[in-house]
Formats: C-alpha cells, structure tokens, sequence
C-alpha cells in the first residue's frame, strides 16, 4: 500500500514523467496490472492500484502540440496591428506564452541546464521561451520601425502600450517585459519626434509598467507584484533563471564534511515550486489562429542589424554632431 | 545628484558574457568573497552594491548581472542603458564566449559611444592548461577596442579585486573629464523628455532630493 501511495503521489503530481517516458509508463502499467491480478492483496489495494491504471491509461489534459503550434504560418499573414485589436493581441501573446511557460519541465532547470552545451536537449522549452520572447520583442520594434510616417509610427507605439497593458492585466508579466523591451530598444527609444507625440495617457501607460518591471533590486518590483496577484499569471521566466543561478555558482553541492548540501537543494527546489504554482492554472483564452500567425510570422520581423540603420532613416541624428550623439545618458 | 555635493561617486557597472563563463561566481567573489546560505535568502532582496574609497573617494558601485538570463537578448539594452561601466567576461577555455564579448563590445560602442568605460576578463585562468583563446590575441584586441584586460580566477580569487578597482579608478576619471567638459557647454544641455536621467541613476537611493 505504501507502494502505491508514493506512485499515486508521483502519477498525479509529475504526470509529465510517464508521458514522456513509454517505457517508464508500460512498465508501471505492468506492475499495477499485477498488483490487480494478485489474489492475495488486500481489496482497497487491489482499487487503488486500478485506480492509477486509469490515470495512466488517460491522455494527457494538454493536447495541444507546440511544435505544430509554434511553426510559422504557411500563408503570409494578411493581418497587421491595423487589423487586430488590442485586446486579440494581447490574448493571443499570452495564450502563446503559457503554452510554452506550462509545458517547462522541472528537470530543465536544474543545473543550469539552458546554458549548456547540450541544453537543447535538456531545456528545450527555456530556449522556446526565450527565442519567442526575442521574436516578439523584435516583431513589435518592426512594426513601429516600418512606419514611414510620423503619425504611423506613433499609433504603433500607443497600439503596443496598450496591449502591454492588457497584458498587464492578464498578469502576463513575460508579455509585458517583451513589449516594454521593445519600447526601451534603442532604434525606437531615440526616436525623440516620434515620442513627442506620443498621448501623454499612453506615456504614463508605458511608465507605470516600465516600474513594475524595473530589474532594479532583483526584479523587486515584479515580485512583489507576483506574489500579490492571483493565477493565472506568467511571470518572467528571466528573473527565476538568474535565482537559480546565483544558488547554482554561490554554493556547493556538497558541504566540507561531504554530505549532500541539503540547504542549497531545498532553494532550488522552492524557485521551482513557485514556478509549479504559476505553471499549473491555465487561462481561459481560446486560439485564435489568425492572431497567432501574424504574431509568429518571420517575414514581419526586420533583421536586427537592420533596425538600428532603418531608425537612422526615419529620424537621422541631430546636428551630425557626435557619434555617440543619440543615445541616451552620458 | 552624481557627485561633487555629497563627494559620492554613483556608478552603474554592466556584467554581461556568455551563459557559463563565471559571471556571477566572480561577482560573488568580489561582493562578499566568501559566498553562504545565510545571504542568499536575502539575495533576492538586496541590489548588488559595493561601497569603496579611492584616494578618499567614496564610490558606490551598482553591478547589474545578467545572470541565467543571457538569452533574453532584446532586454540588452535594459540592462546597459546608462551604464558607466561593462564588465565583458569570457572563459579563457571557450573560444565562442570569446566572440561573444567581441559582439558585445560591438553593440556598446554603437550604443553607448565611447563613454562607457570597457573592462574585458579572460576568466577561469586556474585551467590555464585548457586555454583555447590565445593570450596575445585577447589582449591585442582589447587593446585596440581601448578596453583593459584582466585575467581573473573567481576560483582561486585571483585578479578579481584588481579589475574592479581599475575599472572604477577609470571611470572615475572618465567622470571628471566629462565633469570638466560639461561645465564648459553646461547651457548647451539638452533635456528631452522620456529619456532616463543621465548616467548617475542608482538603485534604490533617494538620490531625488533636488
């Protein structure tokens, strides 16, 4: 019975571990099934063990497929920011997100594993999270970037203030640092015409969420904010990965008399409950695939280098006078 | 607010590099020296500072590390933005770590101008015997990217101390050249809205008082 107590406990709470695993899961399955078979056990233990099977004969509750998901729309996509609202923008970056943020599995981040050589491998929904997180980030400098007017290019910028803001309100943190990113991105922070006539609503908009997300003190802010909100939530995964960090490179895994630092591990362990917690409620938001191609389309997204010299197009530097002219502070 | 009133120096100093190279082991070692369990818990609330006094100097050191996060690239800029200084680690075993400190070197200068005080470190010299990044090539690069080059051990503590003061020596006359140079065109000073104060930000100080 206690056998079957760790295994329930192991089933419901890291499903994950079976379904990933076929041979993991048969031989499970074989066990129980001989446990079901065996006349000289007890009748609570012949349930409980029959109970499990269907729990592992069930399909996993997440069908949804991030590969199929993820791949970039085969027809370009005719939608633009002019076409959607800000409110499908904002559902669909999150319904995106937390498609990958709940499919991380614990294991990748132990050890650091998303900065190692193989970490394809071992944390492949990190590298997800954060090439889509770049991805955005650029998607929305372009769109402000490929207006060629002035008027374009500052409904861009409110048009993404306010999704961030919706996100905001979806306690979609990661969404909201992948647009304020952009937003601080030199090629579209330097362009002082453009800010001037940004509303003076959507710059207050941008100033509050700039606060919330402020690395300042270790992303105090945002945790505090965190903590104070009620899932659904997708937190950004960034500030989780440099805890982690510093507990992995601050302390041993063993302690001077070669004991297991059980200290360290219990640290570990409580960054990755606190993700677990925010992993495990879903939201409510329907797919919307139309949304989702314009948000994953590689064709909208200007090269990085590019962006830089198109910024220097559409508002060249003032007074051609020093090099370091147009950027910020000193 | 910088400095002259109060005689405190407020630097924001940039720990950026590739993924495993030892960034955060070699600022621990700088911050605390010895690293325990007992600040780590409070880790997550307290900002990396470290107070130091050259020639009578005070100076407030804010270092801002990227750690774990390396591959959030957009949110670069949110890190270097108003930095005085940047710390470009690199293992001295990884010769792609090496080009990464190149492409950031690249991105600062672009960015930032030549304002930004560069400081490279060729860390992990205890496994010298694995070096794949020749010694002169590193150092005649930063050279000619008018860095200063240290190698550092965050292992055996080795360079750590040196590099930090050299940087903060160097931005502190990079300071007061630029203290100089501005109270010749002081009326010239253009103040454009939505751009974050100058330099001198540091975290979590009223340093608002005017």
């Amino acid at each position: 019975m206690r056998v079957l107590n760790v295994l329930r406990h192991w089933i419901s709470k890291h499903s994950h571990d079976f379904w990933s695993d076929e041979r993991l899961r048969g031989l499970t399955m074989d066990f129980l099934k001989e446990i079901e078979g065996s006349p000289g056990l007890l009748p609570a233990e012949h349930k409980a063990a029959a109970q499990l099977l269907r729990l592992l004969e069930r399909a996993p509750d997440r069908p949804v497929d991030l590969k199929t998901l993820f791949l970039p729309p085969h027809v370009p996509t005719k939608e633009s920011i002019e076409t959607l609202s800000a409110l499908e923008i904002a559902e669909q970056m999150t319904y995106l997100d937390y498609q990958i943020f709940s499919s991380i599995n614990s294991e990748e981040f132990l050890g650091q594993a998303w900065t190692k050589a193989d970490k394809a491998e071992r944390a492949p929904h990190i590298l997800l999270m954060t090439s889509h997180f770049n991805h955005i980030s650029n998607l929305v400098i372009s769109e402000i970037l490929k207006k060629y007017t002035l008027a374009g290019r500052v409904a861009a910028i409110e048009k993404w203030a306010a999704v961030a803001d919706i996100a905001r309100c979806l306690h979609n943190f990661n969404g909201v640092l992948q647009v304020c990113a952009a937003l601080s991105n030199t090629s579209v922070y330097r362009l002082k015409k453009t800010w001037e006539k940004v509303s003076k609503t959507s710059k207050q908009t941008i100033e509050r969420m700039q606060t919330i997300i402020s690395s300042e003190c270790r992303f105090r802010i945002l945790r505090d904010a965190l903590h104070r909100c009620d899932p659904p939530c997708i937190p950004y995964l960034g500030m989780y990965l440099s805890d982690l960090s510093f507990i992995e490179e601050g302390t041993t895994n063993y302690t001077p008399d070669g004991l297991l630092n059980f200290s360290k591990m219990r640290m570990i362990a409580h960054v990755i409950r606190e993700i677990r917690n925010f992993q495990q409620t879903p939201y409510k938001i329907d797919h919307i695939p139309k949304v989702c191609s314009f948000l994953l389309e590689p064709s909208l997204v200007i090269a990085e280098e590019r962006q830089y010299m198109l910024s220097l197009e559409l508002e060249p530097r003032a007074g051609g006078g020093a090099a370091a002219g147009a950027s910020p502070g000193s | 607010m910088s400095t002259a009133a109060s005689g405190t120096h407020n630097f924001k100093v940039v720990l950026l590099g590739e993924g495993c190279v030892g960034k955060t082991s070699l600022l621990l070692r700088y911050i605390e020296d010895k690293f325990n369990d007992k600040h780590l818990t409070t880790l997550q609330a307290t900002f990396l500072n470290k107070r130091l006094n050259i020639n009578g100097k005070r100076v407030n050191l804010s270092i801002w590390d990227t750690a774990g996060q390396e591959k959030f690239h957009a949110l670069g800029p949110i890190y270097y933005r108003n930095s005085n200084g940047a710390i470009l680690v690199y293992d001295i075993t990884d010769e792609d770590s090496f080009g990464k400190v190149k492409n950031w070197v690249k991105e600062l200068r672009k960015m930032l101008g030549s304002d930004i005080v560069l400081t490279i470190a060729g860390n992990k010299i205890d496994l010298e015997h694995e070096r794949t990044v020749p010694l002169e090539e590193a150092e005649s690069y930063a050279a000619m990217v008018g860095a200063q080059h240290f190698y550092t051990s965050a292992k055996l503590n080795q360079g750590v101390e040196e590099l930090f003061l050299d940087l903060t020596r160097t931005m502190i006359e990079r300071h007061e050249q630029n203290a100089q140079a501005d109270t010749n065109r002081t009326s010239q000073v253009l103040v454009v809205d939505d751009e974050a104060p100058p330099a001198q930000t540091s975290c979590c100080s009223g340093n608002r008082s005017n």
